[in-house]
């Protein structure tokens, strides 16, 4: 015990800097701020996804459902012309978010760089197909989830150039006292306007040249990489990562400005495929892992929480009807610092391995074809079972995470019982000394 | 009336925090709940800054960051939503500034 708190003290003195630099850096942190602020318009994404695919087949008679699907067929256009500029159009968002944050983090106005950004964006992300004078017409298919890198890279380049720009009075006009200083930005801002448009177009010239865009270019080039992260292996790491990190107390926000692009990209990705009717291509996604994975938050402690109100011990039975709520809406934080499980050496193993099991048997059986892969996300803390059906419309995943959640209770329940006779007994020679004096 | 800015990753579980501690303050203290992402622009008027344990690796930052006084909630106060455990901290940090 001794050895273990000493080991998890060089443990931890190693990892709260690295934690504290991921969380910091100010490229990731603007990503992951971008990303959260994105939720009301996602969820709307979703909820068209999900109005639009009505759980129906050839032998289905239940009114309602039928009901469900004639309307949808009725309002197709409405329902695809939503989600094309929600859920489907990610990317120009988190653009605009990450320009806006990065900017405040540099403490500069974000207006003029989000102007910018969006040029930028409009020239490489989208392309045009023509440009009459009676019809113009784009096809911005890469707005969705697989324009996001293209987005992220046009957005810190807009900032980091135009932060340069403006810390260096590069192309400052020098008026005379008496202009307006709203009058005097915009002055300010022409030159490093235009050598950003001037970039953009370049950018734009480029690609074309090779009969390609900046944003496909990118999306097949780093397919490989996307195809990578979608992996077994990539989700069991990532998995063991974060609860690593949480088992030292520290949130797993500081991963996010990484794993945040990835698994709301392949959200879209997915939620696009649905929306056109093709076959999802990705498993790692959000909901994948907010209701799969981390069932009652990070830990996978809902059945724990269960467990904890039939403990001997009282401390224990309080944090059960404290956690129990909280962890129904996936928030685990209360049981991770009020059990505790973070630092606590008798929780490591089921801690760590609880969600692995089920990130690892999720991932199997979506990759199966036995459960179907998730396209919606109404809202990281509705509770999981919910959440598993209105993110998949398939009434097998509600079983498996009841299922995932028992399997997770078997697991926490030997330690459990462990450290309920640890504290129990404490408790007891508490009490004894007490009525002694 | 002192006011104190609580602040967490997201400001979800110290949402159910800071509603318990003004419960217990009995209309001494205002707590608001904020994210991380948002600190900076909530901190006017405020007489702490508390922060909650699953960010404590931005602790330094968040100290540098602003003019008031900082503290960090221990942490297994924070998971039994010790309201007024946190809240007799607070007096004691605030006695002392």
């Amino acid at each position: 015990m001794s050895k273990f708190s000493a080991m998890s003290q060089v443990i931890e003195r190693r990892i709260l800097p690295f934690a504290n630099k991921m969380g910091q850096q100010r490229h990731l942190a603007a990503i992951r701020d971008a990303f959260i602020t994105l939720l009301p318009i996602n969820l709307m994404g979703g909820l068209a996804a999900i109005i639009k695919s009505p759980p129906v087949t050839e032998s289905t008679t239940n009114g309602m459902l039928l009901a469900w699907n004639s309307f949808a067929m009725a309002n197709d256009l409405l329902l695809n012309w939503l989600y094309a500029f929600t859920l489907g159009a990610m990317s120009l968002y988190i653009c605009v978010g990450v320009t806006h944050f990065l900017c405040r983090h540099y403490s500069v106005n974000s207006f003029i760089p989000i102007l910018f950004s969006l040029v930028g964006f409009f020239l490489t992300v989208t392309e045009p197909m023509e440009l009459g004078w009676d019809g113009k017409s784009l096809s911005f298919s890469f707005i969705d989830g697989k324009g996001i890198l293209p987005a992220l890279i046009i957005a810190i380049l807009t900032t980091e150039l135009y932060q340069l720009m403006k810390k260096k009075n590069f192309g400052k006009i020098s008026m005379p006292p008496g202009v307006p200083p709203s009058l005097s930005d915009v002055f300010a801002s022409l030159f490093p306007g235009m050598i950003l448009i001037t970039v953009y177009i370049l950018i734009f010239a480029l690609f074309r040249s090779f009969d390609s865009s900046f944003a496909s270019f990118i999306f097949t080039q780093m397919a490989p990489a996307f195809k990578a992260a979608d992996s077994l292996v990539f989700v069991i790491f990532i998995t063991i990562l974060i609860h690593f990190l949480w088992f030292f107390g520290i949130h797993d926000a500081s991963l996010s400005g990484v794993v945040g692009p990835i698994r709301d990209g392949n959200l879209s990705i997915n939620a696009s495929a649905k929306i056109a009717g093709e076959v999802l291509p990705t498993i790692f996604t959000t909901p994948f892992w907010v209701y799969f994975v981390v069932i009652g938050g990070c830990g996978a402690v809902l059945g724990l929480a269960v467990l904890l109100m039939f403990s001997k011990s009282k401390q224990l039975k309080t944090m059960g009807k404290v956690g129990f709520l909280p962890a129904l809406f996936g928030i685990s934080e209360p049981l991770i610092f009020g059990i505790p499980l973070m630092l606590n050496p008798i929780f490591f193993i089921p801690f760590i391995f609880a969600a692995t099991v089920n990130a690892v048997t999720t991932f199997l059986l979506m990759d199966w074809g036995i459960i179907a892969k998730t396209f919606s996300m109404v809202s990281w803390n509705m509770p999981s079972f919910l959440g598993a059906f209105f993110s998949t419309l398939d009434w097998k995943a509600p079983i498996l995470v009841i299922a995932l959640t028992i399997l997770n209770t078997l697991i926490y329940y030997p330690f459990l019982k462990i450290y309920d006779r640890q504290l129990y007994n404490r408790e007891q020679e508490f009490n004894a000394k007490k009525v002694e004096s | 009336m002192k006011q104190i800015l609580l602040v967490c990753n997201a400001g979800m579980s110290s949402g159910i925090l800071a509603r318990k501690m003004e419960d217990a303050a009995n209309g001494t203290m205002t707590i608001k709940a904020v994210g991380v992402s948002e600190y900076k622009d909530h901190v006017e008027n405020k007489d702490l800054l508390i922060v909650g344990p699953q960010i404590r690796f931005q602790l330094d930052e968040i100290s540098k960051a602003v003019p008031i006084p900082v503290m960090l909630i221990d942490f297994q106060k924070y998971g039994l939503m010790d309201a007024e455990g946190i809240l007799n901290d607070v007096r004691s940090a605030l006695e002392m500034n």
